[in-house]
This record gives C-alpha cells, structure tokens and sequence, in this order.
C-alpha cells in the first residue's frame, strides 16, 4: 500500500511490522498524529538507523505535539545519548508541564544513565525547573515529583556522585 | 496521482450489491442517531478490505471513527500497571531487564498504546474547553463543521487546513487534512485539535 492509502487508515488498522523502513519514515513524519507515534515506535523497536534521524527532525523542527516529541527524545535516546542530552541540556529549562513529567519518568526509567554526569546534571536542571514551576502557581502537580526527587535530590546524588569519583 | 491505488467508494460497494457493512454501522445506535441528526453515512473501503463508516456530504467524506473515537477521548485505555511494572524493573534491575529484549519492546508497544490513549484524552479536554460533551449531537455538530470545511478546500489548502470550531462556551482551533480520492471525493484523513497553549511543549 502506498503512504497516501495508509493514511486513510486510523492508527490502530495498520499493521506496522509490515511496513518498509522507508515507508515508516514517511508516516513517522505525517500529521496523522496517533499514526505517527506508532510508526517512530517501530522503527525503534527494529533498532533502524532512520529512527535516530527522524526523531531527530521531529526534536529538532518540533513537530507533532507533545506525545510525539516526548516519543521522539526517548527514541532519540536509545539511538545517541551524547545528541539527546545535548539536546535536553537546552530544553530542559522551558519545559512546560508535560515535559517535564515526561523526562522525570523517562530519567527514573533510565536511572543508571543519570546517576553520574554528563546524564546527572540534566537530572538537576530538571529539579531547577521544578522550583520555578512550582513558583507559577497555576503549575498542576506533577505526578512524577515526588519519586523523582527522592532518586535526584542534590544531597543523594551528591553522595552518590563522591561515590562514584 | 496516477500511482495512487484508487479507493473504492461506497457508491461501488453500493452499486456491486456489498453494502453490508454499511447497513451494519448505520444500525448501530451512533449510526442511527447520527441519521437520526440529518448526516448521511456512507462506507468506503480502503485498499487492504478495512471497512471505513464515513459522513458523508456532497463530495465530501469524514470518517465517523476521526471524531466519535480519537477526538471524543474513546481510544482505548493502556495496561498502565503492567507498564509501571515494566518501567520499575528497567529502573531497578536494569541487567536482567537488558537480557530479555522481549522486555524493552513490550514497554515501547505500550508506550504507544498510552500517548495515543492520552493523545484522544487531551482532544476531549480541548473539546469540552469549548462547552462540547461526548454526545451524540456534539459529534455531529463536529463532523457538520468538518465537512462543511472540507467543502471550502482545494488542492493547495488541503493540508493542516486551519478553521474554527464554534462550541457553546468558546472557539477552539482544528487542522484537517484532505486527501483527494481518485474521483475527487475529499476524504478527511486527519484531524488535530489544537490545544490552549501550554509555554512550550
């Protein structure tokens, strides 16, 4: 089936694993959201190079919405740590809300990477920009606070990271 | 356009005597109500068999499914324990996590499951913004509105086509996508409700 007939398609009638790469990179990047956070989730589960550099144009030209660019940094991360993080070290301080309860869980998901630098002082601009949320009023409660900060906070990771020197 | 794989339209399906699928979504009771509220439903059938219900007005079709399932918060919801789960053994026992790849394609399999099941979540909450429910006459006023777009766009305005959908409390922003089927029916083949604005994303 061509891309143009896919896309008529809802999410869910698409069997993904039948897909070439290339036609996976071309649904991973359409506006058919729902679609497009399936497509880039395969290409990663196949461990495809593509699915670096079309993670890369979602983070990069910031498309989709929020669920496909929280999809794309986790992709992008499995596939080059050093760009993902580079990447999170300018973000990070935006971060809205979501994001935010996004990379915490993503961080938690993956502690082992953020226990020592360069992975831990993006743990710590996370919990700057916690601060700063938390001095918006209108911010919601994150969900993933609480464990975070009991994995993160700077006394734990400052004993952990003498430890690890 | 010559290497699109033409749509067989439910007129075909209609004409060849195979309109049963149809009859079975407009017995449903969404399918009747929505009858019930003046649209017409129609069937299409995409190239691999998938029977797809659409609205359908002059040489416009909308997908039923677009708005009644994705942008009314119906995607089904995620195993969400056997995703904590998953999560606190790749957090807390990363080498065994490591040793069964099965593990880590699991947790991306429902990673999908959970941004779109929150992705059709968020499209309802932007919908009630505007004073719209999950009702049967709210669906329909939605899918009016779409093809009454649909109507308006041509072949240069036919994606992430902007127009604004008046609800009782509020407007609130939609970008469509038309495809244009070999016969020149307009087929919605995606629909973004846009979000009040958080800072950044």
């Amino acid at each position: 089936m061509k891309i143009d007939d896919l896309l008529i398609l809802t999410y869910d009638q698409i069997d993904y694993s039948s897909l070439p790469v290339d036609a996976l990179e071309q649904l991973a990047l359409s506006d058919e959201l729902f679609t497009a956070t399936s497509a880039l989730t395969e290409l990663s589960i196949r461990n495809s190079p593509s699915a670096a550099s079309v993670a890369w144009e979602i983070l990069s030209k910031a498309l989709g919405d929020h669920f496909l660019q929280a999809r794309a940094l986790e992709v992008l991360f499995k596939m080059n740590r050093k760009k993902t993080l580079d990447f999170m070290r300018q973000q990070v301080p935006e971060y809205a809300p979501f994001m935010l309860n996004r990379i915490m869980e993503f961080i938690m998901e993956n502690a082992r990477d953020f226990e020592s630098e360069p992975g831990l002082s993006i743990a710590h601009l996370v919990i700057k920009r916690l601060k700063e949320l938390d001095e918006e009023a209108t911010s919601p409660k994150l969900e993933a606070q609480k464990n975070f900060l009991k994995l993160f906070k700077p006394e734990f990771t400052a004993s952990a990271h003498r430890l690890a020197a | 356009m010559a290497r699109t794989i033409p749509v067989i339209i439910s007129f075909l399906t209609r004409l060849l005597g195979l309109g049963r699928s149809e009859a079975k979504f407009n017995s449903t009771e969404l399918g009747k109500k929505l009858r019930l509220q003046g649209l017409e439903i129609a069937d299409i059938q995409a190239p691999n068999g998938e029977i797809i219900a659409c609205a359908k007005q002059g040489s416009v079709l909308v997908p039923v499914n677009k708005v009644a399932i994705f942008a009314m918060g119906k995607v089904n919801k995620y195993p969400e324990k056997e995703l904590r789960r998953l999560q606190d053994r790749k957090q807390k026992d990363r080498k065994n996590f490591d040793a069964n790849p099965e593990s880590e394609r699991r947790l991306e399999e429902i990673k999908i499951l959970r941004d779109n099941y929150e992705r059709s979540q968020e499209m309802l909450e932007s919908i009630r913004k505007i004073g719209f429910e999950d009702s049967v006459d709210d669906i329909s006023t939605i899918i009016e509105h779409l093809l009454a777009v649909g109507e308006r766009v041509d072949v240069q305005s036919r994606v992430k086509h902007p127009s604004k959908l008046d609800g009782p409390s509020g407007k609130m922003k939609v970008l469509s996508t038309w495809k244009f089927l070999p016969d020149g029916t307009k087929y919605l083949s995606t629909l973004n409700i846009i979000p009040k604005k958080e800072n950044k994303p």
